[in-house]
């Protein structure tokens, strides 16, 4: 609804306090949100609202769905219920997909007082709404809020309209008493069919599937997972213990293996009572489980259900899952399993189709200037002539325009400061001398070894000029190191800086205080084990995310802390500036990521969404996009511009762990405990490739500079290098696969993988790619 | 249902909730107390569960106690305190009682406050960068078994370090009696342990040199006899070079004038000292090393004082460790030795006088391993047999530590080559040895050794005999001339070198010719006038005939003790030859101890007397 490219905005953002004074007022405040939109927000979705309430835009679905007009719907919505009351589903679900609404909303209209609705659905129904409304509030709000951004006059990202929504209801982390409709959510289990026959039930179900022709067979086995965790928990909620645990015991073998995470939380799960406070519980309920089908497929379980009178089963199908219909061919088991595994079963299909700018902003140009130095180091190489066409091809590249990018402005970006133009250039200087990576030439390794971590170090991050490496620790330290013989130093007192010499050239020099140089500085602050590190581009800044809930600025110009952003109220996992500075990103343990300005102390956007801890953050190369992973087993990107989710990844089967953006923004890699490294094109959003190797979890990822190889580095002990180029010339972007997308992954990735280089009893948690493509690798030595 | 089973969680008995709430004044009907305690247990997964959360954000793989406080935190609820040592727990268990507990030692704060030498802090943090692969290929750091750069040195610490290693190898006596006694008290050298474990390691290199040999292993007793040092996962080193000292063919012992075996018995004794102070640093030590000597023992190709060093090395470590490797290997090795000691050429005079001190080494083993396990037996007193065995199975071998882990020290190709149980090489050490019974050991001893093994016996009883006995002047008097008894002129040499022994005229003489195939028989010849045997019936030999005699002297006088041993050496290996042995108690320097002086005698088989209190004991129970 916000994605529209705005108007070129012309307030500049001052990119750093000087010194370290926070809380500064955003140059242009922005305006608060439109009073149409707040109330919607602020209520509660599942209160009472009448018909009335599915009146505003809902914040659900981005979208199909152009709602009809208010009266008509209401019409519509009548039919709809007596249509239900009457048991006539066929005719109900025709008319609902004839009207393209879809369930929630009916069931959300469906909510007055005198519809007690055959079977009780009704006001399950409308709690289960509630469920979700909760859930995409915070996401809608920051959505509006970017809307009016957007709509406003002034560009900056800013503010208070987005953190007006009440943190403590940001995702389903938080404590059951923050959230009033828990107990509505639980009670959409009241409805009772009799214990003994579940088992019947799901038996009947499961020979049905079983028997079904080979082709229907594998997506209809999608359905076993989800039916088995609403039955079981039905059960349980209607507290027949010893029927839930035969039903657990009988069926849970059935499940496939990477939902076993979940069933031993699961099998945990005996009382009622304990329903209230456990968060994978409450994730099932909250969301609606998706699975992709083909119409012939879905026909053919609606028959069958309907010719079996099974009511439970199919009430189930209809309140907790979503049934995303597709036209054509079933997909195949490996295509199936190669998208299933999250919490929330697959991506639905329509959240994948937002527009994304994947590509590169313009590079400022710059005049490299012809210095002397330069002339001579060429010279001593003894290719004076091959250094023009280089400069030009380096010009020529960011002189194009590339047509995925985004517009220029579409986020504001601080300015470039004199210090950042040199750095650029050192930058293009170091890319002359890059050496070309490929299958044929391997990048060499040098390894980073922590000694005497003590099983401590949680961390790394390396400059972009590999300078400076810095670890963050379990006993909440954060230590910088030196790695070039440049040593550390801080900036002299207040005092003595008022006695240098303001108009010497080596001013820059002599602020520098000579006493304090030493190879590693100890940053003091955090109250908990430190999470995350991360760099500012410009190397004057460090951010550190930890336990605590905090997420600190760091001088590293002082070696103070400077701001201490507090939001998340529980421990934050990971933090990362964005490539040009200034933002950055966080997410922690309450499910929510975070986007921050360096000067703001509270959030500039929430994305929430995730139905787990946000475990990693990472910037897209032009800064305009977020991509978090989560213990959900989704990874998401979101828009800086408006907070919306534009892309749900679904496929692995374990909690992500680490994120990589390839360096021509098109694709992303994705790691997890599962070991397996996934691959995705941003634009068309498909899994393009999975790279199966590792044996533990993936903590490392990173693209060579140019992008042809990518390194990945484990708790197994391993660092492993792949062919990216190859994983995306194999792409097969037709329009089928891009329509439908309906995925064929070889089956061995082998052929991928160029090398596998052990480390000596260290798990690899960090790597980098120098400018000249050194690929650097780092880890605490863990002797067993 | 079965694998359900095996899934099944800890559950609380409702009897520990009770409890705890009558220690809170509280009672609970049965009913409440079922409930609570399913909840406690839901709750326990619970903060389990959102523990590992935080162990997969700290890059680890084992979850500590501090995870688990950091998820009890973040749910309200107070956290447990007093767990959160770095070092494990043991977890001992008392079999009588199903009690289980960990061993919670009180500690002397005081003490602890008042300390004057305070170790060293722990080594700094630190970041090193080494090249590992140029090109994508190989890799430049050879994986050496000590980190190259572990911490950095202060100026002091690498002088203390030059001094040190120039006085020990250096030249003065003196000085290095100095250098050691700081090694071996100092503790501030923390940060150096890494260099002396290298220095150590040395011993690869200059195995030509006894002298240099023996310098490198008092190094290394002082390290591990310093208190202050927590050598870690250097112990794996240096284990690895005095394993290398016990086992290896040095380059010293091709001169027949080195004495090396001296250096193998004190690397020996060094091994056991590591492993019974330092072993709990690496799981699976005990059976890695048992496998290394199982190894070199059954290796023929390998010279003698490679065997050599295998059995006092097994010897060192215990008992229990002759019992499971060399005991069960004696059968075959036991023909290699024969060949060697039975050659009689003259090229092979050196072989064969290596071959004795093998042989030696033997003895003393399974004297020693006899003895223990008669030991513990009586111990154990009115238990049976088989479960005393089992019950003594070594404390190290707990089902914490694994034994299938695998390491290999690196020092030679034959600890490299550990395969996990070797079953083609049949090297796999049962965990859990068959229990046999004194008795049977006793009878399959006595199959090798024979006289010379009841010799030792002997000497042994009649130290301690004053306790068993009415004290009679003779029998305290060891000292005293031996009596004449039997035929005296009987020669007693070892069985195994008078392998030209024909059948002895006293065969025909045997009163007893109808016994059952007899085995050794030892028996208390004042209680029993005549000689008896206690043998049992014997499987592989059962034709053979064997020989029994009478006692040779008559008691008279105050009653006194004598062993006879008797009996035809069976098997292969003997070739039915015929001995006896009739121990008197010792009135003096008797043949038979003046005899034992000849055996090749290994380092200590003067043992305290004390420690063989029970044997002799025992000894008579079974019998």
């Amino acid at each position: 609804m916000a994605a529209l490219p705005e108007e070129p905005a012309e307030v500049v953002v001052k990119p750093d306090p000087e010194g370290g004074v926070p809380p500064q007022p955003p140059p242009a405040p922005p305006p608060a949100a439109p009073p149409t939109t707040a109330p919607a927000e602020g209520e509660p979705a599942g209160a009472p609202g009448g018909a009335g309430e599915a009146a505003p835009p809902k914040p659900a679905p981005p979208g199909p769905a152009t709602s009809p007009a208010p009266t008509d719907r209401q019409t519509l919505l009548a039919v709809l219920q007596f249509l239900r009351r009457n048991n006539l589903h066929e005719s109900e679900d025709i008319l609902r997909r004839e009207a393209r609404l879809l369930g929630e909303e009916v069931a959300a209209a469906a909510l007055s007082p005198s519809a007690p609705g055959a079977q009780g659905t009704p006001g399950g129904e409308t709690d289960a709404t509630g469920g979700e409304a909760l859930l995409s509030r915070v996401a809608a709000a920051s959505g509006a809020a970017g809307g009016a951004v957007a709509a406003g006059a002034s560009a900056t990202l800013g503010g208070p309209a987005v953190v007006a929504v009440p943190p403590g209801k940001v995702g389903g982390g938080v404590p059951v008493e923050d959230q009033p409709d828990v107990s509505a959510v639980l009670s959409a289990y009241k409805q009772q069919g009799d214990p003994a026959l579940y088992e019947e039930y799901y038996s009947g179900l499961k020979h049905f599937i079983e028997c079904a022709l080979d082709c229907h067979r594998a997506e209809l086995s999608q359905l076993f997972y989800p039916l088995f965790v609403h039955m079981y928990l039905e059960l349980v909620y209607n507290q027949h213990e010893n029927e839930a645990k035969s039903f657990f015991e009988r069926f849970h073998g059935d499940q496939e293996c990477y939902y076993h995470d979940d069933l031993r939380v699961l099998s945990s799960l005996t009382k009622k009572e304990h329903m209230k406070g456990n968060e994978t519980m409450l994730d099932f309920r909250t969301s609606k489980f998706v699975l992709r089908i083909s119409r012939d497929s879905y026909q053919l379980l609606k028959r069958h259900l309907q010719e079996k009178q099974n009511n439970q089963i199919w009430n189930i199908v209809q309140e907790h899952l979503y049934i995303d219909i597709f036209d054509g061919m079933p997909r195949s088991k490996q295509q199936i399993d190669a998208m299933v595994g999250s919490l929330a079963g697959e991506a639905k299909r329509e959240a994948n189709k937002a527009k994304v700018f994947f590509g590169l902003l313009k590079e400022p140009e710059i005049e490299v200037p012809l210095d002397d130095e330069d002339e001579e180091g060429e010279n001593e190489e003894g290719k004076p002539k091959k250094k023009k066409p280089k400069r030009e091809s380096m010009g020529s590249k960011s002189k194009k325009q590339d047509p995925n990018a985004p517009p220029q402005t579409r986020i504001p970006l601080p300015e470039l400061k004199d210090s950042d133009k040199l750095d650029k250039i050192m930058n293009m200087k170091e890319a002359t001398k890059r050496v070309r990576l490929g299958p044929e030439c391997l990048p060499s390794i040098c390894f980073y070894t922590f000694l005497n971590a003590y099983q401590g170090l949680t961390a790394v991050d390396v400059t972009d000029d590999s300078s400076m490496i810095v670890g963050g620790f379990a006993d909440s330290t954060v230590r910088v190191w030196s790695v070039t013989p440049k040593r550390l130093r801080s900036v002299k007192s207040a005092a003595d800086l008022g006695l240098i010499d303001k108009e010497s050239d080596d001013v820059l020099e002599r602020i520098m205080d000579e006493k304090t140089a030493s190879e590693l500085k100890i940053l003091y602050g955090h109250c908990g084990s430190v999470y995350g590190t991360s760099f500012s581009p410009d190397r004057n800044y460090l951010l550190s995310c930890s336990e605590d809930g905090t997420v600190r600025l760091w001088s590293l110009q002082t070696f103070t802390c400077l701001v201490g952003y507090k939001g998340h109220n529980y421990p934050v996992w990971d933090t990362q500036f964005s490539p040009y500075g200034y933002y950055f990103v966080s997410g922690g343990h309450d499910r929510v990521a975070r986007l921050w300005a360096t000067d703001h102390y509270q959030p500039l956007r929430i994305f929430a969404g995730h139905l787990a801890d946000v475990t990693c953050t990472r910037f897209h190369p032009n800064s305009n996009y977020i991509a978090t992973g989560s213990a959900d087993r989704t990874v998401r990107l979101w828009d800086v511009l408006n907070g919306n989710c534009v892309r749900i990844f679904t496929g692995h089967k374990g909690p992500i762990h680490s994120l990589a953006f390839s360096p021509n923004g098109r694709f992303l890699a994705t790691g997890a405990t599962d070991g397996r490294v996934l691959l995705w094109d941003i634009g068309h959003g498909l899994m393009v490739g999975e790279l199966k190797g590792h044996t533990d979890t993936v903590y490392a990822l990173r693209f060579s500079r140019d992008g042809e190889i990518l390194a990945s580095g484990s708790m197994d002990n391993t660092v492993r290098l792949w062919d990216a180029v190859k994983v995306f010339e194999d792409l097969e972007t037709d329009d089928f696969t891009t329509a439908t997308g309906h995925i064929n992954l070889p089956e061995n990735s082998q052929d991928l993988l160029l090398g596998t280089y052990m480390t000596k009893s260290t798990p690899v948690i960090h790597l980098h790619f120098t400018r000249r493509n050194l690929l650097l690798a780092s880890g605490a030595y863990s002797p067993q | 249902m079965s694998e359900r089973e095996e899934r099944r969680f800890v559950e609380l008995p409702r009897e520990s909730v009770r409890l705890m709430a009558e220690s809170a004044g509280l009672e609970l009907t049965d009913e409440v107390a079922a409930l609570l305690a399913e909840d406690v247990c839901y709750r326990l997964r619970e903060a389990a569960q959102n523990s590992s959360q935080f162990m997969k954000h700290t890059k680890r793989r084992k979850l500590t106690v501090e995870d688990f406080n950091r998820a009890l935190r973040w749910s309200n609820v107070e956290v447990v305190c007093g767990y959160g040592s770095q070092d494990p727990l043991p977890f001992r268990a008392i079999k009588e009682g199903e009690l289980y507990f960990q061993e919670d030692r009180e500690i002397n704060l005081v003490e602890l406050a008042l300390a004057t030498n305070l170790p060293k802090g722990c080594a700094e943090t630190a970041v090193r960068v080494h090249v590992s692969y140029l090109d994508g290929k190989g890799n430049l750091e050879p994986q050496g078994a000590v980190p190259s750069a572990v911490s950095t040195l202060s100026d002091d610490l690498l002088k203390y370090y030059q001094h040190v290693t120039r006085a020990v190898l250096g030249d003065d006596p003196q000085l290095m009696k100095v250098a050691l006694q700081d090694l071996q008290t100092n503790s501030k050298i923390a940060a150096l342990l890494p260099y002396f474990v290298y220095v150590v390691s040395g011993v690869k290199s200059v195995s030509h040199d006894l002298e240099q040999l023996n310098r490198l292993l008092h190094i290394a007793k002082s390290l591990i006899q310093n208190p202050y040092l927590c050598l870690g996962s250097y112990v794996k080193s240096l284990i690895a070079s005095v394993m290398y000292c016990v086992l290896e063919p040095l380059a010293a012992s091709i001169n027949p004038l080195n004495d090396h075996w001296t250096l193998r018995d004190y690397a020996a004794m060094l091994l056991s000292h590591i492993f019974w102070t330092h072993g709990d640093l690496v799981s699976g030590l005990y059976h890695q090393i048992l496998l290394s000597l199982q190894k070199v023992l059954a290796d023929p190709v390998r010279p003698l004082c490679s065997h050599y060093g295998a059995v006092v090395g097994l010897h060192a470590l215990g008992w229990k460790a002759v019992e499971r490797v060399l005991y069960p290997h004696l059968s075959t090795y036991w023909a290699n030795l024969q060949a060697v000691l039975d050659d009689y050429s003259v090229s092979n005079a050196q072989v064969k006088a290596d071959g004795h001190k093998v042989y030696g080494a033997i003895l003393v083993a399974v004297e020693r391993l006899l003895k223990m396990k008669a030991q513990s037996v009586s111990a154990q007193g009115d238990r049976p047999w088989r479960d005393g065995c089992r019950r003594e199975s070594s404390p190290w071998l707990s089902p914490l530590q694994d034994p299938q882990v695998e390491f290999s020290f690196g020092i030679a190709s034959h600890l490299l080559q550990l395969g996990s149980g070797g079953p083609q090489l049949g090297t796999g050490i049962s965990a859990d040895p068959p229990a046999v019974s004194l008795h049977e050991t006793y009878r399959e001893l006595y199959d090798f050794f024979g006289d010379s093994l009841a010799t030792r016996f002997g000497t042994g009883l009649g130290l301690h005999s004053a306790e068993l006995t009415p004290p009679g002047p003779k029998v305290l008097d060891t000292k005293k001339e031996q009596p004449a008894f039997g035929t005296g002129d009987v020669v007693r040499k070892m069985p195994q070198l008078t392998a030209n022994a024909t059948v002895s005229p006293r065969e025909e003489e045997s009163p007893r010719a109808d016994y059952p195939p007899g085995r050794p028989v030892l028996h208390r010849s004042a209680s029993v006038p005549r000689s008896r045997s206690a043998s049992r019936q014997q499987g592989h030999r059962p034709g053979v005939r064997d020989v029994f005699q009478k006692c040779r002297f008559s008691p008279q006088g105050p009653p006194h003790f004598s062993f006879v041993i008797a009996g035809r050496q069976v098997g292969r290996r003997c070739q039915g030859r015929l001995f006896q042995t009739c121990f008197p108690q010792h009135h003096g320097p008797s043949h038979i101890s003046r005899y034992a002086q000849k055996l090749p005698m290994i380092g200590r088989t003067s043992k305290p007397v004390k420690k063989w209190a029970h044997s002799e004991y025992s000894l008579y129970l079974p019998l």
